[in-house]
Formats: structure tokens, C-alpha cells, sequence
């Protein structure tokens, strides 16, 4: 028997309504809002000034969510002090920057969705990031489409930057930059550390990222102690992964996650079980948020290569304003720098927009990889990267070394960090 | 053995215009969504309701697996089985986007009677549990699987079914494909498969004891129930060009059972109504950013508290409430 | 056998009764809810998270001491127990599709709403006790200890109360036979209610220690409600006791696992395990049987 089924017809009949209604009200709405609620300064000149729209995407919502949600903060400062700065001329004509900016909700699919919302819905030439190992869901787009494409952070995995992808540049110096300078630091000051343990996420980075630090610490004179240990980044508990640190029996141990949580974590539980080897964290977690996980008795005979964190001596100038002005926006006088990976490749936009004198990304391209320094927030900066990343085309400059002993953290030095 | 003949009315002269009533329904609806990319060109519209196809298809065949009482958490997972199955295959191993999709739908629906033979037996929950627990073990299964499968990352640069960059030909190529695994279950759930199913869920022992077997006829739901989800993993990962196992996690998993459970679990089209809403409102607010997520858990209480059964019962509920009126006004009248 | 394979021998067993007690105080208040009174609370990892977060902000922000925090936490969150039970689990008894939906909106809502106001920025729980506790080669931080302790004691409390006080006979009677128990005179929207608070308040109470133990983001909740589910099925429905025998097992797992196979294939093969455990005992090792 065959009934009528009122409800699959009249909800088809809704279905069908509720999509065209949907439809009509989408195709009007851009999304165009920005985090931050700041007033853009516009400096007087002859010409009327026009303003050029370039993409930012960021990881607005799931586990990246808040803290994308300060970075694109201090981007959007980043872009009014380039446009307080007379903003970029391009062509005789004065143009201050606007942000666009789209949720990538911290999945390669929403990264994917929102690199094609800006390149076809927003249609944008510049995108700005994504975070973390994004990038692969946005470089070939980038490439295919003639995007320019500025990136926050690389982790190396295949489709994120090599030679083919013409159109992406590194803007920050992120991840393997740190094992340069934490290693460069290690030689120089502790010579009775032979063996070197590497202890870093599990996250399918390991055969790509993980076996490129490890001809980076065997090229260093390095023996790497036993095989790369994989973690599970949102372990509950670390202590197991402590234990086989230990077991390996090296004098150091490398650990590199890009949140303060597994870093702190496993510093902790090797103290906690009774080893006071060298610990090394190489990655843009600032030292104190690690302190503050591991505790300070256990945050003793730690080497940090982080990024520029307040509290490092002769910031550049930049940086100070750059810092005054984030804690004036949240309201702390003691906010810290989250990290400026895409304030800063706003900052560098800027320089290679009025370098450049062109809005078309084929010439922005040549002229970026073509310069042979750049100025970043972090204070001068140079173009390398071919022998690691297969093109020229990631920014390196300083980094902070940071040693922690009994849970005070003492700044070190500079060290230059240069990405062979 | 039930002839289907004796169970179905003898047609008669109001058979054409009750056949036809429906027909025409679906039929202008049917129109109205292939006409749909000449109105909005926009392709971000259009990258929406792909993806409201596709998860159409996952939330219609997962809810048919409910029919027999089971409730298939993992049901995300297979969708990620079905992807990934595909990405791997017309990517590393060469074949064409459209046969990797077959194989695809076709692996997903034999892990699927793998897992389930085993559990067949048990009540809603305990195979929900289970379930849900075969779900992470595969989707973690799949990520380490660091050198195949990209790990955390995911995979990028998978073939695609059309090399034109235009999104058009995949909406009518969905929009056919949804319409004809939905007409597949529709029919799968009117036959006798259906109401044996139906028949399990309402009491095992009496379906037993007429020689309905509940395991046959649970497993079977399951095969045809992962043999669709499947398929649309594979039309994700085809169309979607990158795919990572975050989209398939255990948020994903719990989500596709609100997608059903809002719209209704009693009626067939319950699915199709509960993706439709819950997938796009968020989409529409999604200016919101951060605050998205908010919209979406109050249209979920909304409903919940409002509709018990699910939006899909709104058309019944107002009739009967039309009927009660009616009947209020007969007896005032007598 | 080299030091190194004895050390690793010895901090193995120490952390798998550890990381036991741990999951064991995570679960208990879920698995007590759900063995008594039927409720499968989804959202016990949000109220978990929640506990923690109040703790902290008392500790921190208000100045108390962690442990007055961690009461205050547990009596709050206790409260809130009360209005879940009438709002959320009553309405719905007995229809998982809809309890997983509301569960589902709560989670939402807090976990975005903490997300939203609190941030990126590290936060941890003041250390409730300091040290490490050293014996010959083997050396366990005193906190972990404390976990330990706290989570059998625990244990053994919620046993006693179902057992031999008044109350937890009452509710053994509703998980029995609800309409009998209500024709015996037991208020069973009380003794409903009474069960929500205490899981509610065990989950605070788990959270607030490991906010200082771990730390705090917005999703922890999520992590561990995998562990808490595997041990509620391991140990079966209907029997506490079977909690800590599938607690002994998912942290034996987890401790001994990631020193043989790296991090991710550990999850992998955990839920291989488990399931294969459960091929042969669907209903859990100490469950009724569960047919249909």
C-alpha cells in the first residue's frame, strides 16, 4: 500500500522555498566584518584616497579559534600602521589597506571553503595565512588562480611550499627557523651534549617536518637518539611519552609543539620522573606560558627559541608600537604578544606593494623573492629558503634565546636563524 | 512469504490522481533545484548546496540504518572511509575519480557488514556505544597512517570528477546522484526490507518468532545504509579536492545525528529537512565568526524543546490541530 | 637488563596506576549517572570543563586557596546538576536520539562560550600540592599521588553510598523498577534529582584537579569523554564495580601503548582492543546481559 506522505511532500515543497530564500538573502551579505573595532586614521594628501581590499584568512572557530581570534586583532593593527604610515602608493595613487576576512574553523575542508570564498566571492588578489599546516589547502589554489599568497606558518608537508608553488611566500619565521637558532645556540654553549632526542606531534608532519630536523641536527654534528617519538597532541596525559624520552638515555631532548600544553606537559613529567636532561623547545610558545603548564620547579635546564616575546631586551622600534598598541586595544597592560603571524606578513605586504609599484601578484611575486632584505616587525629580515623549502621564498630574521632555570626565565641572546 | 500484491490496495479510479498529487510536487521541486545555478551564480551559493547533497545523502541513509533501532554513531567515519578510499585511490593508485567513487561506496559497505555482524544482536545503545568507539578507531586508523593518508593534515590535490574549475556540472551530477540514492531508499524503506526493519525496532522477539531473522535484515540495513555514505565520502572527496580527518571526527559524528534527530526520525524525509536547516543557518550567519557555533545550538533547542518529534512533524501537528478545531466547531454546533 | 629498560619497566607501572585513578575519578560521576539512574549524560565533559574553570577563576582572580575554590566549584557546578536534570534529562528519559541532541546544545554553548570570553591566553590551576616524592629509583611528583588517592577514595565513597545509605538504596530502586519504586513512596524526581547533583559535582571535582594538574582550554572536555566512554562500556551498564576494573585496563592500555607504537596508531589500537574485548562481552565485564 502506497501512502501519500504529506509531510516528504509539503517539507520538499518547504525544503526547495527555504533554499531559494537562503539563497537570495546569501547572495547579498559579504562578509566583511573584522575582529577588532578600531578607527582608521587616514593622512591627508592631495589625492583622494582609495582603499585596496586583501584577504586575511584565519581559523576563527574550533581549536585555533581563540587564538586566531588575537592574531587577526593585531593584523588589523598591523594594517593601520600601514595606513597611518601614508598607507601604499601604487601608480602615482595612495591606497590604504582593508582586511577581508573568512573562518577557515580550523579544518583543511573550511580552509578550503574559505580560500575559494575570498579568491571567488570576495575576490581578492592577496590572501594573508592560514595557520599551522593549512597552507596545503591554499597554495595550489593560489597558484592555479595567480594569488599572491602570504603565508603565517609552514610545517613542510607536501603541497604547503616548494618549487612549484610560485605564489606563496613564508612571511613569518615559522617552525624550522627555531631549530636553526636553538641549534646553532646548543653548539656554542653546551658541548657535552652529543645525543639528541626528538620528541614532537604526531600529525602526519613527522615523515616531512620531522625528517627535515633530523638532518638539520645530524648536519649540526648531532647523533639523534633512537627514532623521532610521535606524541598524540591532545593526549590527556604525558607521562608515558616522558618515559620513553627518558629510556633513550640521550643528553637532550628536542620538543617543538606549537601549543604551550604538550611542551609544558612533557616537561614536567620528565622532571616530575627524576631526569634533569637538557630540555629544548623549539617553537613560538613564549616561555613563560611553558612555565606555566610544567610549574617552576620543574622548569629548570630548558633552552627556548621562541618568538620575540615582550620582556626581550632592544625590541625594534616597530615592535614596541606594535605592542603598546595591542595592549592599548585589549585593555592589559600586561597582554602578551600572541605572535604577529599575520600582522607581520602585513607589514612586509606593505613594503613590497610600494617595492613593487604594482597591485598584479605576477609582479609582486618576482619583486618579493628578488629583494634581498625586507623589513618585518621583528626588525630587518632576509629572503632564503631555497635548500630547505625548494624555493626562495621564506623571510627569516633574529630570534630569542631563552634559558629557564628554576622557573625564571633569563633572555639569552640573538641569534640570527638564517633558513638555509 | 507475503505476496506484495495482497498488502497493496487494488487500484482504482483515484489511484492516477492520488499518484499524481505527489508526483507533480516532486516533480516542480525537482525543477526548481535544477534550475537553481542559472538564478544564483555565485559559486560559493552553489559550494553550499554541493555540500548540502552530499550530506543529505548521509543523514537520509543513516537514518534508514535507524529504522531497525540501531543508531550508528560511526556513521561520520564511514563518510571519511568513503573519502578517504577515494582520495587514495584516484590519487596514488591512478584510477578514474568515477570508479574510485564506486570502489569506495563499495569498500565502505563491506567494512560496514563487518563490523556490524558481530553486534547485530544488541540493543540501541550498546551498539551506539560500540559504534561510536569503530568510528574513532578508524578515523584514528586512518591518521596514522602518516605516508598514505597525510596524518592530521589530511590529503590535497585529489582528481577531480570534471576538470572544468566551474562548480555547475557537480551540482547536477550531485543533485542526480541524491535524488536517485534517495529514491533508492525511499523504495528499500516502502518494500519489505523496510517494514521488517520496522518490525525489529518495534519488538526483536515477536519479529524473531515470525521468522523475521534480526540479524540478516540489520546487517542489510547497515550495507545499504554504508554503501550510501560511502558514495557521498567519495563525491566529497572528489569534489572537495582536499580532505582531512577533522571534518570526520567526533563532532562531525555527533552533528550528523542532530542532523537527523532534528528533522525527525520518523519520517523519511526528516533527514533531508534537519541538514537542510542545520547546515545552511550557520552558513548564514557565518558573518557572526566566532559567535556562529551559538546560532546553531539555538536552533537545536528551539526545536528540540518546540518539536519533539522534529521539524518534521510541524505539517502534522498543525493538522491535527486544524482537525481538532474542526471537530470542536461540529460538536459546538450539535 | 639495562637501567634504562628497569626505569622504563618501573614509571610504566607507576603511571598506569596513575593514569587508571585518573580516568577513574573522570568517569565515575558519568558512569554513576548513567548505571543508576539511566541518564546518559553527553555533556559530563562540558560540566568537567566548566568545574575547572570556576576553580581557577576563584583561585586566581578571587585570591582563595585551591582548595576552598575547588569545594565552591564543586557545589556550583552541584547546583547547576539540579537544573540539568529538570531541564534537559527529564523531558527526554528514555530517548537517546533526543538526550544526545540537548546534551550536544550544552556542550556548544559552554565550550563557545568559554572559548569566546576567555581565550588563547595559557591558564593553569595553582598546584594544589608541590614536590616530587622520591623512593630509591622510582620518583612520582606528589600531585599525581594526590590524584591517586582522591580518585579510589572516591571510588570507594560512591560504592558505600549506593550500598549502605538510605539514598542510594532508594535509587538503586528506581534503575530496578521505576513504577515499583514509585508505589513503594520514593520521590523519584528527588532521588532523580539527588543523582544529578552528585555527578555533576564528582565531574567538577575531577575538573578542578586537573586544572592545576594538566591545564585549561575550552575543548578538555571533549578529550577525555572517549576514556570516559570506553570505561562506562568496558565496565558494563548496571555495576559501579565494573569501573574500576575497565579503569585499571584503559590506563594500563594508555600508559603501556605509547611507549611500543606512536601516538596516533596508540588510539587505534586501544579501540581495536576494546572492541575485540567487547566481541566477547557485548554487555561489559560486569554488565547485565543486553539482548534486542
Amino acid at each position: 500500500m502506497k501512502k501519500i506522505s504529506y509531510p516528504l511532500v509539503l517539507t520538499s515543497i518547504l525544503l526547495a522555498s527555504f533554499l531559494v530564500f537562503m539563497s537570495l538573502a546569501g547572495c547579498t551579505k559579504t562578509a566583511t566584518t573584522t575582529a577588532a573595532t578600531t578607527t582608521t586614521t587616514t593622512t591627508t594628501t592631495v589625492q583622494p584616497i582609495k582603499t585596496y581590499t586583501v584577504g586575511l584568512l584565519a581559523e576563527l572557530t574550533g581549536f585555533l579559534g581563540s587564538y586566531n581570534t588575537a592574531t587577526v586583532n593585531e593584523a588589523q593593527i598591523a594594517v593601520d600602521m600601514v595606513n597611518e604610515n601614508g598607507g601604499v602608493i601604487v601608480g602615482g595613487q595612495n591606497y590604504n589597506l582593508k582586511l577581508v576576512v573568512e573562518d577557515g574553523q580550523s579544518t583543511l575542508d573550511g580552509t578550503t571553503a574559505a580560500a575559494n570564498k575570498l579568491i571567488f566571492n570576495d575576490n581578492v588578489k592577496i590572501i594573508i595565512g592560514p595557520d599551522a599546516y593549512f597552507n596545503s589547502a591554499v597554495s595550489g589554489l593560489c597558484e592555479q588562480n595567480k594569488i599572491l599568497h602570504i603565508a603565517g606558518y609552514c610545517t613542510m608537508q607536501p603541497g604547503e611550499m616548494d618549487a612549484t608553488t610560485t605564489y606563496t611566500f613564508l612571511g613569518q619565521a615559522a617552525s624550522i627557523n627555531y631549530f636553526t637558532g636553538a641549534l646553532a645556540y646548543l653548539k656554542a654553549n653546551y658541548p657535552n651534549v652529543k645525543t639528541v632526542a626528538l620528541a614532537m606531534p604526531d600529525d602526519g608532519s613527522i615523515p616531512y617536518f620531522g625528517a627535515a630536523v633530523q638532518k638539520m641536527v645530524q648536519a649540526a654534528g648531532y647523533t639523534v637518539a633512537g627514532s623521532i617519538i610521535g606524541y598524540n597532541n591532545s593526549a590527556v596525559d604525558f607521562s608515558p611519552y616522558a618515559a620513553k624520552i627518558i629510556a633513550t638515555g640521550a643528553d637532550a631532548v628536542i620538543c617543538c609543539s606549537g601549543i604551550a600544553l604538550p611542551n609544558g606537559s612533557i616537561l614536567k613529567d620528565v622532571r616530575d620522573a627524576g631526569s634533569n636532561m637538557l630540555f629544548v623547545i623549539c617553537n613560538s610558545t613564549i616561555p613563560t606560558d611553558n612555565i606555566k603548564v610544567a610549574g617552576t620547579t620543574e622548569s629548570t635546564n630548558v633552552v627556548d627559541c621562541s618568538a620575540a616575546y615582550i620582556g626581550c631586551p632592544n625590541p625594534s622600534a616597530i615592535l614596541t608600537e606594535m605592542i603598546q598598541r595591542y595592549q592599548l586595544l585589549v585593555g592589559n597592560s600586561n597582554a602578551p604578544l600572541v605572535t604577529l603571524e599575520y600582522a607581520n606578513p602585513i607589514w612586509e605586504l606593505g613594503h613590497v606593494l610600494n617595492q613593487a609599484n604594482s597591485f598584479d601578484p605576477a609582479v609582486l611575486k618576482n619583486t618579493f623573492s628578488n629583494m634581498t632584505s625586507i623589513q618585518t616587525l621583528y626588525g630587518p629580515g632576509t629572503i632564503s629558503g631555497l635548500k630547505t623549502f625548494g624555493i626562495n621564498q621564506a623571510v627569516s630574521y633574529q630570534l630569542p634565546i631563552t634559558t629557564i632555570t628554576n622557573g625564571v626565565p633569563t633572555f639569552q641572546t640573538w641569534e640570527p636563524a638564517l633558513v638555509p | 512469504m507475503v505476496v506484495k500484491g495482497s498488502m497493496i490496495a487494488a487500484p482504482n479510479s483515484n489511484t492516477h490522481r492520488k499518484n499524481l498529487i505527489p508526483a507533480i510536487g516532486y516533480g516542480a521541486v525537482i525543477c526548481l533545484l535544477a534550475c537553481l545555478p542559472l538564478i544564483f551564480k555565485s559559486p560559493y551559493i552553489l559550494h553550499l548546496f554541493i555540500l548540502t547533497l552530499i550530506y543529505i545523502i548521509a543523514a537520509a541513509s543513516m537514518r534508514f540504518i535507524m529504522t531497525s533501532g540501531q543508531i550508528p554513531l560511526a556513521h561520520a567515519a564511514f563518510l571519511g572511509l568513503g573519502a578517504y578510499v577515494s582520495a587514495v585511490l584516484s590519487k596514488h593508485v591512478g584510477l578514474s575519480p568515477w570508479l574510485a567513487l564506486i570502489i569506495a561506496a563499495l569498500v565502505s559497505m563491506c567494512v560496514g557488514i563487518a563490523i556490524s555482524f558481530p553486534f547485530a544482536r544488541l540493543k540501541a545503545f550498546y551498539y551506539a556505544m560500540i559504534s561510536l568507539f569503530f568510528g574513532v578507531g578508524l578515523l584514528q586508523g586512518i591518521e596514522s597512517l602518516g605516508k598514505l593518508t597525510g596524518g592530521l593534515a589530511g590529503i590535497t590535490s585529489i582528481p577531480t570528477l570534471f576538470s572544468t574549475g566551474s562548480k555547475v556540472p557537480y551540482y547536477y551530477v550531485f543533485l542526480a546522484l541524491t535524488i536517485i540514492s534517495l529514491a533508492i531508499l525511499y523504495r528499500f524503506e516502502s518494500c519489505r526490507i523496510g517494514w521488517n526493519l520496522k518490525a525489529i525496532d518495534q519488538s526483536y522477539l515477536v519479529s524473531s518468532s515470525v521468522g523475521i531473522s534480526e540479524v540478516k535484515y540489520r546487517v542489510i540495513a547497515v550495507a545499504i545504509g554504508c554503501f550510501f555514505v560511502g558514495l557521498a565520502g567519495g563525491m566529497y572527496a572528489n569534489y572537495n579536492v582536499t580532505i582531512s580527518p577533522s571534518s570526520f571526527d567526533t563532532t562531525a559524528k555527533l552533528w550528523m545525528i542532530i542532523y537527523v534527530a532534528i528533522g525527525g526520525t520518523n519520517d523519511f524525509a526528516g533527514p533531508i529537512i534537519g541538514t537542510a536547516v542545520l547546515f545552511l543557518i550557520p552558513q548564514y550567519f557565518s558573518g557572526l565568526k566566532q559567535y556562529t557555533p551559538f546560532v546553531s545550538a539555538a536552533v537545536l533547542f528551539a526545536v528540540i524543546f518546540a518539536f519533539r518529534d522534529g521539524l518534521v512533524s510541524i505539517p502534522r501537528l498543525i493538522r491535527t490541530r486544524y482537525q481538532r478545531k474542526k471537530v470542536k466547531v461540529q460538536t459546538d454546533d450539535s | 637488563m639495562p637501567e634504562a629498560t628497569i626505569l622504563l619497566i618501573i614509571a610504566s607501572i607507576v603511571n598506569a596506576l596513575v593514569l587508571s585513578s585518573m580516568y577513574i575519578l573522570l568517569a565515575l560521576g558519568f558512569t554513576f549517572l548513567f548505571n543508576i539512574m539511566g541518564i546518559l549524560n553527553f555533556a559530563h565533559g562540558a560540566i568537567y570543563m566548566i568545574g575547572a574553570y570556576i576553580c581557577f577563576f576563584l583561585a586566581t582572580a578571587v585570591g582563595m586557596n585551591q582548595w576552598l575554590a575547588m569545594l565552591i566549584a564543586v557545589a556550583a557546578v552541584g547546583l547547576f546538576g539540579i537544573f540539568m536534570e529538570r531541564f534537559a534529562f527529564r523531558p527526554f528519559f528514555g530517548n537517546i536520539n533526543q538526550i544526545i541532541v540537548v546534551c550536544i546544545g550544552i556542550i556548544t554553548v559552554l565550550e563557545n562560550g568559554v572559548s569566546v570570553s576567555q581565550g588563547f591566553i595559557v591558564q593553569v590551576t595553582p598546584p594544589f600540592v608541590q614536590g616530587i616524592f622520591r623512593v630509591g629509583i622510582v620518583s612520582i611528583s606528589w600531585e599525581r599521588v594526590v590524584i591517586f588517592l582522591i580518585g579510589i577514595s572516591l571510588l570507594v565513597l560512591v560504592l558505600l553510598f549506593i550500598n549502605k545509605t538510605k539514598q542510594g538504596l532508594q535509587m538503586r530502586a528506581v534503575a530496578q523498577d521505576l513504577e515499583g519504586a514509585v508505589l513503594q513512596g520514593i520521590n523519584v524526581h528527588f532521588v532523580s534529582a539527588l543523582a544529578c547533583v552528585i555527578a555533576c559535582a564528582l565531574a567538577a571535582l575531577a575538573g578542578s584537579l586537573m586544572g592545576s594538574y594538566l591545564s585549561l582550554t575550552p575543548y578538555m572536555g571533549q578529550d577525555i569523554m572517549i576514556k570516559v566512554l570506553e570505561i562506562l562500556v568496558l565496565g558494563g551498564i548496571g555495576s559501579i564495580n565494573g569501573v574500576l576494573f575497565a579503569g585499571l585496563i584503559v590506563g594500563t592500555l594508555d600508559a603501556v601503548l605509547p611507549i611500543m607504537v606512536s601516538g596516533t596508531a596508540t588510539q587505534a589500537i586501544m579501540m581495536l582492543i576494546i572492541i575485540i574485548i567487547l566481541l566477547f562481552k557485548p554487555q561489559g565485564l560486569f554488565g547485565k546481559e543486553v539482548r534486542g
